[in-house]
């Protein structure tokens, strides 16, 4: 594919953002975008909304004609959803509408407004669509279940060790009080992680993410034009599509991302590198132990050793392949449809030097990694220069 | 769940009835109308066994709208003997005496009641046997 340009980023902050609509979320995120590329807000073509659950969230549909109202932006805009993956996904469908030559400079957003409920069951629930409606969560199960099992095969079969998945709660909590927009700016100790409520055994409540409002948004365009805004922007060089079946219970393997792995060895591929060239990668840690997994199928860690490279430091800001430097999504926030687009973020800023206390050196290839449900939908991207 | 949705899958829930493709004999749970490999609705009703192994566990302690009241239960992924794989409650055992591999017989239990219709949903829970 031909490369696609980020030209302009923005982000609202994360975390309980009660006095702003979900619109008004949406179009903070895309006017500190367009203002950061430069670009006039009439050269849009189109907006590419990704939102996994604005009608069940806060009961509105028909996203895109909400946001261009509120914008003041007559362009064509619709909502994309893939669960959780649906920001990188809208990425991913940004990308195209460029590379069909049909378009030139594109906004995507990724938005989420979670706050709204006030019991927990229900928020459950809403995290529970992505799931099979039917035959998962009408039997009982819950997204943390689904991760749950994920953790007790790994940790079976790997002999991974419910400190080593604390770990990452620690390490990405450290990331995200270095970022300014995070939602929990807090150190958090193994002890306390375990001490924590349960949820689905064995993970505890500060495996989990929390629900979270933000929106981020990007401007995309191609070469050719975005030569005229940044004489050096980051690119986006590929990104794959992964799929897995939904259910679990259809799963060939509970302790590998098969979505996720075929997704990244296509990237690979596509960009001429092998997973030992990525420098910095942020993965879907929407519990705990998916970093664990995710790092393992993209094959930035051996095997089974995913937890031990936690434990290790390997994915530490020092380590040697940083990973989720931003605080992922359990320490930068997990509003679900901006998660995909706020990982391309942080990628944009560690390439322009604009990562404040968690810039990296060095980097020439970055990864992201986003997923829906409890991995049937992946998307891998991957940016560089 | 709706009404018609309800109408539509009981026979899966009640009677773990899926579809075998009279082409291709794959079997299928639940039941659907085409199948996945020969894109094909030749298929015929398949009554599976009611026996089974469980595949992995978790006991649920945070649960959705209308299983509060059961917290904490055992969920997991069941395999039956024919092969195929379902996820269901697993009843009547503390989490402590469940593994890996434990066979498992369903049976037919109330799983919730819809919050939006009142419908009073039943199907399959797993039950292990020694």
């Amino acid at each position: 594919m031909d490369k696609i340009a980020i030209i302009g980023v923005g982000s609202t902050d994360f975390g309980d953002l009660y006095d702003k609509a979900i619109d008004e979320i949406a179009v903070g995120a895309l006017f500190e975008a367009i203002k950061s590329s430069g670009v006039e807000k009439e050269k849009i073509k189109s907006l590419f909304i990704g939102n996994m659950g604005s009608e069940i969230f806060v009961k509105q549909e028909h996203l895109g004609n909400m946001v261009t109202t509120l914008a003041d932006l007559p362009a064509p805009s619709f909502k994309i959803e893939a669960a959780g993956a649906s920001g990188a996904v809208a990425m991913r469908t940004a990308c195209h509408s460029i590379q069909s030559g049909h378009m030139d400079i594109v906004g995507v957003i990724g938005v989420e407004k979670m706050t709204e409920f006030t019991k927990q069951s229900e928020t459950q629930g809403a995290l529970a669509t992505g799931l099979d409606a039917m035959w998962e969560s009408n039997m009982g199960g819950t997204l943390a279940s689904g991760f749950a099992m994920m953790a007790k095969a790994h940790m079976r079969e790997y002999n991974t060790t419910r400190e080593q998945i604390a770990q990452v709660a620690v390490k990405n909590h450290q990331n995200a009080r270095k970022n300014p927009k995070s939602q929990f700016k807090i150190n958090v100790r193994v002890e306390s992680i375990l001490n924590s409520k349960l949820i689905a055994d064995p993970l505890r409540l500060f495996d989990m993410t929390a629900a979270c409002d933000g929106g981020s948004a990007l401007i995309l365009a191609s070469a050719e034009v975005a030569e005229s805004y940044d004489s050096d922007p980051v690119y986006i060089h590929t990104s794959k599509f992964g799929y897995a079946p939904m259910q679990m219970h259809r799963r060939e393997s509970l302790t590998t991302l098969n979505g996720t792995k075929f997704a990244a060895e296509r990237a690979y591929e596509k960009v001429g590198i092998t997973a030992k060239d990525i420098d910095l990668a942020e993965v879907h840690d929407i519990f705990t132990i998916a970093e664990i997994l995710a790092i393992e199928s993209l094959g930035l860690v051996p095997v089974g050793e995913g937890g031990k490279a936690t434990e290790d430091g390997v994915t530490a800001l020092d380590g040697s392949i940083p990973v989720n430097t931003s605080g992922g999504l359990k320490g930068r926030g997990a509003p679900l449809g901006a998660t995909g687009v706020s990982q391309a973020i942080e990628m944009y800023e560690q390439f322009n030097n604009l990562a404040g206390e968690r810039q990296l050196k060095d980097i020439e290839w970055g990864l992201t990694h986003s997923m829906g449900g409890t991995g049937g939908t992946s998307v891998v991207t991957i940016y560089g220069r | 769940m709706g009404v018609a949705e309800s109408w539509r899958t009981n026979q899966s829930r009640y009677l773990m009835e899926g579809r075998k493709c009279t082409k291709c004999k794959t079997l299928y749970f639940p039941i659907r109308q085409h199948c996945a490999k020969c894109m094909d609705d030749s298929m015929e009703r398949y009554i599976f066994d009611t026996k089974g192994k469980i595949v992995e566990f978790t006991r649920i302690e945070e649960a959705p709208q209308g299983f509060e009241l059961m917290v904490p239960y055992n969920y997991g992924i069941v395999e039956l003997d024919e092969g195929v794989r379902i996820s269901c409650q697993i009843i009547d055992s503390y989490s402590k005496d469940l593994e890996v591999g434990m066979p498992v017989e369903m049976t037919f239990r109330l799983l919730r009641k819809s919050e939006d219709q009142g419908i009073l949903q039943y199907g399959f829970k797993a039950l292990p046997i020694e």
